[in-house]
């Protein structure tokens, strides 16, 4: 399956390294969609669908839980799996975004199989 | 209030986040730690502050051959290719991650906020207890200032 995937950071070098990671992780990837906040990432996803969604927490104009928060009360959109991508790996945060809704978290920083695995364990969830 | 004298671990962690962060991240190798910040040359700096169950001030210098390459490792991209403005971003991103690598570290249940990093000048105050560290890379050095306050 080609994966459609949209990658949600403040930081475009940011979105641009995990961009690189997930095609040379040989993940079958069909596009890849940038947003730099969370607004941004909603405003995109109703207009095209994806596969999955990789997003950070700590965004301006809407931060990563209020777009878990969005997601779970939009019918369209409630059933996209989102993976936490953050620099943050406390217990507590990964708990919450776990609650809000998250498929999957991985810390930065990150190899490039700890990526992979959260993918297809996410995707796994809703495909498999 | 407590203070950094009582988390002398700080230092240690400070050197597993560095080491982690750029061989992970930016496949970059951590060569060992050097006595002093060395003198000349350009240096890019990034700041950011974090609240939560501690209070405190993130620095990191990178000497500006350092800064290049690792943002060329960073970016899959040739060192001549990566313009000043994203050699800058990725700083700034190294700095985030170190910083939350410590952080984590420092105390796996808490809470923390962190500010975005931002750019300041190698010169820029640094509070005076913050705890210090330089490292030399296999290109250029790396150079780390923690004030950290523990509020619970």
């Amino acid at each position: 399956m080609s994966l459609r995937i949209m990658i949600v950071d403040d930081s475009p070098a940011m979105r641009s390294f995990i961009g690189r990671t997930i095609e040379l992780s040989g993940l079958d990837v069909a596009s890849c969609v940038h947003a730099s906040n969370g607004q941004e990432a909603l405003n995109l996803l109703r207009k095209q669908a994806v596969d999955i969604v990789l997003s950070d927490i700590n965004m301006p104009v809407m931060d990563g839980e209020s777009l878990l928060r969005e997601l779970a009360n939009d019918a369209d959109l409630m059933k996209v799996p989102v993976v936490v991508v953050s620099t943050d790996s406390t217990d507590s945060r990964k708990k919450r975004m776990l609650a809000l809704g998250a498929r999957g978290y991985v810390r930065k920083p990150f190899a490039p199989e700890t990526l992979r695995y959260e993918l297809e364990l996410a995707l796994g969830e809703t495909h498999g | 209030m407590a203070n950094v004298d009582d988390c002398p671990k700080l230092e240690v962690m400070l050197e597993a986040a560095t080491s982690d962060t750029l061989e992970t991240m930016c496949f970059f190798g951590v060569l060992g730690p050097l006595e002093e910040m060395p003198v000349g040359g350009e240096w890019i700096s990034a700041r950011l502050t974090f609240q939560g169950d501690a209070n405190g001030v993130f620095h990191s210098m990178l000497d500006l051959p350092a800064a290049m390459a690792i943002a060329a490792n960073f970016l899959g991209e040739e060192a001549e290719d990566v313009s000043r403005s994203r050699m800058e971003a990725v700083v700034c991103e190294l700095a985030n991650m170190i910083c939350g690598s410590v952080l984590s570290a420092y105390k796996k249940d808490g809470n923390f906020e962190l500010s975005s990093p931002e750019l300041t000048s190698a010169e820029a105050a640094q509070p005076d207890q913050a705890v210090r560290r330089v490292f030399e890379l296999e290109s250029g050095s790396i150079a780390l200032a923690m004030d950290l306050r523990p509020t619970v």
